[in-house]
């Protein structure tokens, strides 16, 4: 039966990831952890990044109880090849994409962004990775979780290809996808009104 | 493994470096490496910080998505080694052992009770009143409604199940429920050998209920070995009414039975040989 009896194989040593080139050898003996144990140690991480990627405390919340049940439902979803911590990122930011990409959640970040805009504000930051920031919700898959990566966590290219299990020539070739992507997305999506300062 | 290089914006650590420091998941170069940038970098020690108060916050008052609950206590009866399930008592005809119910332990007990919302498969209002024949959920409802749930269990796993699912024999069958108000609740089936089962009585009777919120059933069922589609009803009645007859309905016609004062609704699972 699932937790709180099941036990997952976690690994406490260097993550594995099974990428094409750069294999890592796991160090250290696994070490069985229950659900609820890996809950208990590693939630509190889930909770913070859905903070982060969703702005929102119950939408954030409703992600860490989704990924726990189902991990609780299917505790084979986690292979043990990676780390818990590189796992749980991976899946957290999927789910988070998958939430970011839901209507209700689409309309409320339209609002956020239409409000900005509508108030002449010009961009807080103009950076192609601010802007990607903003897009997550219409990015493709690939271009969203590295960017997520990249620009939210701060992570290396090394970090990314851990968490994706890909070479890192990989992450770098997503990296300027994903910046080509922002640049082209925000051509087409200028105000048609002046910013402040500026004549009509 | 951590490394040192990264995009030109920054030279300090990320989220996930700190969170893996956090969570002993480094080796001892790579924790070394991020250690050393903590001493000497006042803003990623103070990230790591408040990191490490909201992990301590967290395990202060964890959020309720895994929070155990206890079955609360009700009046259905254990049944003892599944020797009574599906039969009446006086019953002439043996016990069939190859079907037989059996206690869940507490901790599937309380792990079932977290993921009993998302398997309900059964919804029935309370009926209209005593003596109303309902044979179907339908008509005037009344309110008060019971929910019931159902998992399956196999090779030590549980998933919910729906309508049509699929299962196997010596898969386990785990129901709960939640009800707004007292009444008498019953579960039989008919398999695919036409043979009529109980699966939920207090012995061969409807199981008196208690209001409560994703209560585990006391008793739960391995499945035997006769393949083909099984269709559970669930019956919601007033009173605790008998059993046998309904069981005995059930091999006698295909037809859905019809109780007077109960609500009942059905639903099907395709039990399928196990390919090895």
């Amino acid at each position: 039966m699932p937790a709180p009896g099941e036990h997952v194989t976690a690994s406490n040593g260097r993550s594995n990831t099974d990428n094409d080139g750069a294999p890592s050898p796991v160090s250290g003996s696994p070490e069985a952890l229950s659900v609820e144990e890996i809950y208990r140690r590693h939630g509190h991480m889930v909770l913070r990044r859905a903070r982060a990627l969703l702005r929102d405390d119950n939408d954030a919340l409703d992600v860490l109880q989704q990924i726990f049940l189902s991990l609780l439902d299917e505790p084979e979803r986690f292979t043990g090849r990676a780390s818990v911590t590189t796992w749980l990122y991976r899946v957290t930011t999927n789910r988070c994409l998958n939430r970011l990409r839901d209507s209700s959640t689409r309309a409320r970040l339209l609002e956020q962004r239409g409000a900005s805009l509508l108030a002449g504000e010009p961009r807080a930051d103009a950076t192609e990775w601010a802007i990607a920031r903003q897009l997550l919700d219409r990015m493709p898959d690939e271009l969203a979780q590295v960017t997520i990566y990249h620009a939210i966590d701060g992570m290396t290219q090394q970090e990314i290809a851990e968490v994706l299990g890909c070479s890192r020539r990989h992450v770098g070739n997503l990296l300027e996808r994903a910046r080509r992507w922002a640049r082209s997305a925000e051509d087409t999506s200028r105000p048609p009104f002046p910013r402040p300062g500026r004549r009509p | 493994m951590i490394h040192p290089q990264r995009m030109p914006t920054s030279e300090c650590l990320s989220g996930y470096a700190l969170d893996k420091l956090l969570a002993e998941e480094l080796d001892a170069a790579a924790s070394e490496h991020v250690r050393g940038h903590l001493a000497g970098c006042t803003a990623c020690a103070a990230r790591f910080a408040e990191m490490e108060a909201l992990q301590r916050e967290f395990l202060a008052e964890p959020p309720a998505a895994l929070a155990s609950r206890r079955p609360s206590r009700n009046s259905l009866r254990v049944v003892d080694g599944g020797r009574s399930a599906g039969r009446a008592a006086g019953s002439d005809e043996p016990a069939r052992s190859a079907r037989r119910s059996l206690m869940p332990g507490p901790r599937t007990m309380a792990a079932l009770a977290g993921l009993a919302a998302a398997a309900v498969v059964a919804m029935l209002a309370w009926p209209a009143s005593t003596g109303d024949h309902l044979g179907e959920h339908a008509g005037a409802r009344t309110k008060g409604a019971i929910a019931v749930a159902l998992h399956v269990e196999h090779d030590g796993r549980a998933r919910p199940a729906a309508d049509g699912a699929r299962v196997h024999p010596g898969d386990i069958l785990h129901f709960s429920y939640t009800a707004s108000r007292p009444g008498h609740l019953a579960i039989v089936s008919r398999d695919g050998a036409g043979t009529g089962s109980i699966y939920l009585s207090d012995g061969d009777r409807a199981a008196a209920i208690t209001p409560g919120s994703e209560v585990a059933a006391p008793t739960s069922v391995v499945l035997d070995d006769v393949l083909g589609g099984e269709t559970l009803y669930f019956l919601m009645c007033h009173e605790a009414i008998a059993l046998e007859p309904v069981r005995r309905g059930l091999e006698q016609s295909a037809a859905d039975p019809v109780v007077p004062g109960c609500v009942i609704q059905s639903m099907t699972i395709e039990k399928r040989a196990l390919l090895r």
